[in-house]
């Protein structure tokens, strides 16, 4: 009974110790990673708030296009 | 009871109060991550959501603007279409526009101003006249035209 018990505690013991920690070690490396991931993956929409003035800008490059024409044809007439 | 079932018990009672430990810790963990990948996810979402139109907008944009490029190119051919009877009056000094160039009667010194005469079409004009007229209806703004 007592060589039973001595190899519970020094062998079977320290086995699952040892197994639980190769799994927990890589769950603690996914939690760090994926926090990093959060801090710098959740910043990406203020960055592309800029990407709503390409209406703008579209809008603006008509205007543009039409104030074009009308200068290539005053050139035509000066011309 | 014997001290050997005691020690047994204390001793499966470490092993049981260590996995649970392990568990417990690698399911505080993973719902920390659902947490976290939840927010990422919500972000991503929103920038998808935001950079849906973005190509098409960019493609508008970038259509428009080969088109104000064909128009300058276009009106700047023109142009220099319209000079180059000037030009061929430097390089030819024999044609018609040699007679025009040298009347004293010219606001600007007979170089083909509005002033001047205007030249009897020679050579030149007869091929820009052949030339096919440039494709004025491009664009988005001739539409309604």
């Amino acid at each position: 009974m007592w060589i039973g018990d001595a190899i519970f505690l020094l062998v079977v013991i320290p086995a699952v110790v040892i197994i639980l920690r190769r799994v927990l070690t890589p769950a603690v490396e996914i939690g760090a990673y994926v926090e990093d991931i959060t801090e710098h993956g959740a910043q990406f929409a203020p960055h592309l708030g800029a990407l709503s003035e390409l209406t703008t800008t579209r809008d603006l490059v008509k205007e543009v296009n039409a104030d074009l024409e009308r200068y290539v044809r005053a050139l035509e007439r000066v011309g | 009871m014997e001290l050997a079932h005691i020690v047994l018990l204390i001793a499966v009672a470490i092993a049981v109060i260590a996995i649970a430990g392990h568990l417990i810790a690698v399911a505080l963990i993973l719902k920390r991550v659902v947490d976290n990948l939840t927010v990422v996810l919500g972000a991503v979402q929103a920038v998808t959501e935001t950079a849906q139109p973005v190509g098409a907008v960019i493609d508008e944009i970038n259509r428009d603007l080969d088109s104000g490029r064909k128009l300058i190119e276009n009106g700047v051919e023109r142009l220099e279409e319209g000079r180059a009877p000037v030009g061929a009056q430097a390089e030819e000094p024999s044609s018609r526009h040699a007679v025009a160039e040298s009347a004293p009667d010219t606001v600007g010194g007979g170089s083909g101003t509005a002033t001047a005469a205007p030249p009897a079409p020679g050579d030149v004009d007869a091929d820009r006249f052949d030339q096919p007229a440039p494709e004025r209806k491009r664009g988005w703004f001739n539409r309604d035209a």
